[in-house]
């Protein structure tokens, strides 16, 4: 399995954002549809380890993600948001991003 | 090469750098954009200025017995570190302000967190970029300032006499750098706007320095002076150069106060350097 929840829930202070969700996703290609506030963003946030859980667990490639960077060696993110400065040009943007994956300077560029 | 249609996703499989670096991508990557800019490299050569005037007064003193009253003392030292507390304000707002108010700005704190960086090594980076800076016009003119003084006069008495002065000035100059460096980075991560960061900074810099000549005033007690970051700075400035001074407060309160500043600007850190923030 790719990612495993079990009893996943999230809350933002009183807000639910998600509730005891327990799912399995296997490799290959899946869409995740819902309506709005149906607790989408919150859940792959939850799977990328960009929030923790109020409980339950995760686990992606077999190993819990929040707390663990080493696993996002492994995983390919895109957020929602448009994320670039101004003052850099696509190339040394992402030449940055590679390099915090570990790539040496002359293979990043 | 095969066509571009035919390439399907592959994992990379060259070498990688050993974890626990990161911070230094992030830290070199911060320095390289800011140095490049030229307001910062204009403040840099005037930060380098007073360096000259001392570096001018030493040579004169070693030289000609008209001005040997100029003659480098550890209070002369204390003095010219105390001078740069100015290039440490303007500096740290032309380099700090932005340093992660520009990265939520652009929403890149998310992409940085969700790479094998931790939040630690995120902030490492940015206090070295911020830090190095800091110690470049504090630190390295003030040993500078030291080397001129033993090759200006020809020998190693007045070093010697005052052995002291290296560790005093390196944890002097440690003590600026990571007050500033802290301070600045806990405001830089409360904002997405540099210009917000930068006055606030400033204001809380002379709206504690009035509180506390107003409350002197008022209460007649120099005890006030632990709100005041700049005169905090200054009784751990005598003490650490082993000067009387005013001592407005025990150097001791004053090394807890600097403490507690850098617990606190740590403790903001912790709760703002976050890939997605919540808000309940």
């Amino acid at each position: 399995m790719i990612i495993a929840t079990e009893h996943l829930s999230k809350w933002y202070g009183q807000v639910s954002g998600l509730n005891d969700v327990t799912v399995t996703v296997p490799a290959g290609i899946t869409g995740l549809l819902g309506p709005n506030g149906a607790g989408k963003s919150t859940f792959m946030k939850l799977v990328t380890g960009q929030l923790r859980p109020s409980k339950g667990q995760v686990r992606v490639l077999g190993e819990p993600i929040w707390g663990n960077p080493a696993l996002y060696f492994r995983i390919g993110f895109c957020p929602e948001q448009d994320a670039f400065y101004e003052r850099m040009t696509g190339l040394d943007w992402v030449t940055s991003l590679v390099r915090l994956n570990g790539l040496p300077t002359d293979e990043a560029t | 090469m095969s066509p571009i249609h035919d390439q399907g996703y592959r994992h990379y499989g060259g070498r990688r750098e050993p974890q626990g670096r990161r911070w230094w991508v992030i830290g070199r990557a911060g320095l390289m954009a800011r140095i490049r800019e030229r307001r910062v490299i204009a403040v840099l050569l005037a930060a380098w200025l007073p360096f000259l005037v001392r570096a001018v007064q030493i040579y004169a003193s070693a030289n000609f017995q008209q001005v040997a009253f100029l003659a480098p003392t550890p209070q002369m030292f204390r003095e010219f570190l105390g001078q740069q507390e100015v290039f440490i304000f303007i500096v740290s707002i032309v380099i700090g302000a932005g340093l992660i108010a520009d990265d939520r700005r652009a929403n890149a704190l998310q992409i940085y967190l969700s790479k094998p960086l931790t939040r630690v090594e995120y902030i490492a980076g940015k206090l070295v970029t911020l830090a190095s800076v800091l110690a470049f016009v504090t630190w390295l003119p003030a040993m500078l300032l030291l080397v001129l003084q033993m090759l200006f006069a020809g020998s190693t008495k007045f070093l010697t006499e005052h052995l002291f002065l290296i560790p005093a000035i390196t944890l002097f100059a440690l003590v600026q750098v990571c007050v500033s460096a802290f301070a600045m980075l806990a405001l830089s991560s409360m904002s997405k706007s540099r210009r917000f960061v930068a006055m606030m900074y400033a204001g809380i810099l002379f709206f504690t320095a009035a509180m506390y000549q107003a409350l002197r005033q008022i209460t007649l007690s120099t005890a006030w002076a632990a709100i005041s970051p700049r005169d905090t700075m200054n009784v751990i400035a005598d003490g650490i150069f082993r000067l009387p001074g005013t001592r407005a407060i025990p150097f001791a309160a004053a090394v807890v106060v600097v403490i507690v500043l850098i617990a606190a600007s740590m403790l903001i850190l912790e709760r703002k350097v976050r890939g997605v923030e919540v808000v309940t």
